[in-house]
């Protein structure tokens, strides 16, 4: 229940933070952001990770924002999994700098590893302790003790949801609690920033809602989280900028809006209406042409397509438009280029 | 710590597999090979009760007193059961009947005549007690015929001429079994120490481990360390088991018994390690790979049955050495073989762990 009061509270905070940056645009995100003091907690640079001759990351560079949500999206393959190693500290590199909450990764590992949280694909629990001992298990790898240990466990379960199941075993689990367990198991120990991959993996809707959630929560406390998944429409919700990264290279890195536009500058609309014996479709067509930021109108069979630039966000006047010539709306849909296209456009390929 | 330790005690303990093969399964092979599968062992080396009946045909007063002087001795023995009979048709009757080991006649003027029973290692036994009665008799009527006055001055066959020290002779074949299964559990560490790592993996908490603030080699020290507690409960249990339920027997005193249970203890801690680092390397289960390798070891060793020896093989076995070890210290109370193999234990442990520490220093992460 105390998640779900947290839930409201940071979804209404988040859709006021995002019509903010709606109406001001890329100026006064960079403001926002820098009000939310953010100095990048993770500057990748020119990363090069080898795997015998395979060059599995090659010269990548990105950055995160404190308390921002960051996706990393790739085909199998594309180097993903094996950056997030590097930056969880579980492999070594060939180049490249990296820099963790200020601190290097090859001069500072130990420090940086008590301030990141891993939440790996796999799940990674023992199957022979209950869900509360594993818990206390990889949080005390993290130097918490007696009551300070039991009130993390304890408080990470609660968070997942699993604290009337704190006895349970794993193996008696379902699927998506295993998840969540897994999840508690990464973040007991308050990590500044978690790496998560693909931590929806299997699961069922309503246990990946309540991830999503809870992965929202985390960020609202100020967490930021590094995330993978294959899921391209769970991205797009949940993560605040997107690096797509294919053969150990970046391809495009932004917000979904700024991604988007890097593949189209239109989205389509279709109006369902009715024209009489009379009316001039091609007349109409070039009235609706010349209004702002409509780019092509075409008018068939009691359909008008109208091709408008991704900038403009209302259709308002060209609605206005249709109403003032006396036609009858019945229906209006929309074809707005999503991640998916854009990552098939940039990439050649389809995510999985 | 502690944290590790206590964490691999919870797996081992509640992991039934475990439980039954390291605990319950040893204690259950004491009991089965100690007395079912025995039989052979208690046909060769257990003679069991010997019973005799004996008639006096001598007429010499001092020959039959000197015959039930020692009839007496042997009932006094405990160890012989012999009684006197006048009819030398019903002794052989009982004999063929296999009522008693055998049926003695003391000839008039001398000698002494045996009619053998069914057992041929009771047979051999009736005929050495008698042959030494035989040359003693000898010798003292001989004493007599020089010498009278010799037999006052108290030559007797007192039974204070005998004393008895255990080298051995009585231990029983679950005496065998309980050290035979003290080293065959002890080497199934090996399997314990792989799983060490390859448990790890399976459940793909490795990485967790790795990522976690603490130096490689300390988690793979702890890692170590975590299975001490193990191998102290499952040696405890089996000697327990062994000595209270099955009451067999380990070294004749404390201070045997304690050298033991350390060099046991050494052994096992020194396979764990090395288990640990094959462990590193492994990427199959390690119970189906390494297993097949003990049984033909301890097979070959001597484990199972101590007939299967082969002087080309056994001896170089590292089951068998420690097997060995542990014999002379129980049996002869010998314990420099129990000290080189506690050396050699501590060396296989320090190169062991070395190797292992590298190796996992070095490791990239799981996949």
């Amino acid at each position: 229940m105390l998640i779900d009061i947290r839930m409201i509270r940071y979804l209404y905070e988040k859709s006021k933070h995002t019509a903010y940056i709606k109406m001001n645009a890329k100026s006064v995100q960079r403001k926002s952001m820098e009000d939310m003091q953010v100095a990048d907690i993770v500057t990748v640079s020119n990363l090069v990770k080898n795997y015998g001759d395979l060059c599995a990351v090659d010269r990548l560079s990105f950055t995160v924002s404190r308390g921002e949500i960051f996706g990393l999206l790739g085909p199998n393959g594309a180097g993903k999994s094996t950056t997030l190693s590097v930056i969880s500290t579980l492999s070594d590199y060939q180049k490249g700098e990296i820099s963790i909450d200020g601190m290097d990764l090859e001069k500072d590992k130990m420090s940086i590893k008590r301030i990141i949280g891993m939440v790996p694909q796999d799940i990674a629990v023992y199957n022979h302790l209950s869900a509360i001992e594993n818990v206390k298990f990889f949080a005390s790898l993290y130097g918490l003790k007696g009551k300070q240990l039991t009130d993390a466990a304890s408080e990470a379960l609660e968070f997942v949801g699993l604290s009337d199941k704190h006895k349970m075993k794993p193996k008696k689990m379902s699927g998506g609690m295993r998840r969540r367990l897994n999840i508690a198991c990464g973040i007991a120990h308050a990590p500044r920033l978690i790496v998560m991959d693909e931590p929806t993996v299997g699961v069922d809707a309503q246990s990946r809602e309540h991830i999503l959630n809870s992965i929202r929560v985390l960020q609202s406390r100020g967490a930021t989280i590094i995330y993978t998944s294959h899921y391209m429409q769970e991205v797009e919700e949940i993560c605040d900028r997107i690096a797509i990264i294919d053969k150990g290279r970046m391809v495009a890195s932004g917000t979904t809006q700024e991604l988007v536009s890097l593949v189209t500058d239109i989205k389509t609309f279709y109006i369902d209406t009715k024209f009489s014996a009379s009316f001039d479709s091609d007349d109409f067509a070039r009235q609706l042409k010349l209004l702002p930021g409509v780019k092509n109108v075409s008018i068939d069979d009691n359909v008008i397509r109208i091709d408008i630039s991704i900038q403009v966000e209302s259709i308002t006047h060209v609605l206005e438009q249709v109403i003032s010539r006396g036609l009858t709306i019945y229906n209006i849909h929309s074809e707005v280029p999503n991640l998916d296209t854009t990552f098939l456009t940039l990439t050649g390929h389809e995510l999985r | 710590m502690p944290d590790i330790i206590l964490k691999e005690i919870k797996e081992f303990l509640r992991d039934k597999t475990n439980v039954f093969f390291f605990l319950l399964f040893p204690a259950m092979l004491v009991f089965l090979l100690g007395n079912l599968l025995s039989a052979q062992d208690n046909a060769d080396a257990v003679i069991g009760d010997i019973s005799i009946q004996y008639l006096v045909e001598a007429k010499d007063p001092q020959s039959i007193a000197a015959i039930d002087r020692f009839a007496q001795a042997l009932n006094e023995g405990k160890m012989i059961k012999i009684e006197k009979t006048e009819d030398v048709s019903a002794a052989q009757a009982a004999l063929k009947d296999n009522k008693i080991t055998a049926a003695v006649v003391f000839l008039e003027p001398a000698g002494i005549q045996i009619y053998e029973g069914r057992s041929s290692v009771g047979n051999r036994t009736v005929a050495a007690v008698m042959n030494g009665f035989a040359l003693t008799n000898k010798a003292v009527l001989s004493a007599a015929k020089i010498s009278p006055a010799s037999l006052q001055d108290g030559i007797s066959i007192d039974r204070n001429f005998v004393s008895t020290k255990d080298l051995g002779v009585n231990r029983t074949p679950l005496d065998y079994y309980a050290i035979s299964m003290l080293t065959m559990i002890t080497f199934v560490s090996l399997i314990s120490g792989a799983y060490a790592f390859t448990r790890e993996r399976d459940n793909r908490t490795m990485n967790r481990l790795i990522i976690s603030p603490r130096n490689r080699w300390v988690l793979y020290i702890q890692k170590i360390l975590g299975t001490i507690p193990q191998i102290l409960c499952q040696t405890i249990v089996l000697m327990t088991v062994s000595v209270l339920i099955f009451h067999a027997h380990y070294a004749a005193d404390w201070k045997g018994n304690i050298f033991l249970f350390g060099m046991f203890f050494c052994v096992a801690l020194a396979l764990i390690s090395l288990g640990a680092f094959i462990g590193l390397f492994m990427k199959t289960e390690p119970t189906a790979t390494l297993m097949p390798i003990l049984w033909v070891a301890m097979f070959f060793g001597g484990t199972f049955a101590r007939m299967i020896h082969i002087k080309e093989v056994t001896p170089y076995l590292p089951n068998y050495i420690v097997q060995s070890a542990a014999f002379d210290i129980t049996l002869f109370g010998r314990y420099s073989m129990g000290f080189q193999v506690i050396l050699a234990s501590a060396v296989l442990f320090a190169a062991t762990l070395t190797a292992g520490v590298i190796v996992f220093n070095r490791k990239e992460e799981q996949r």
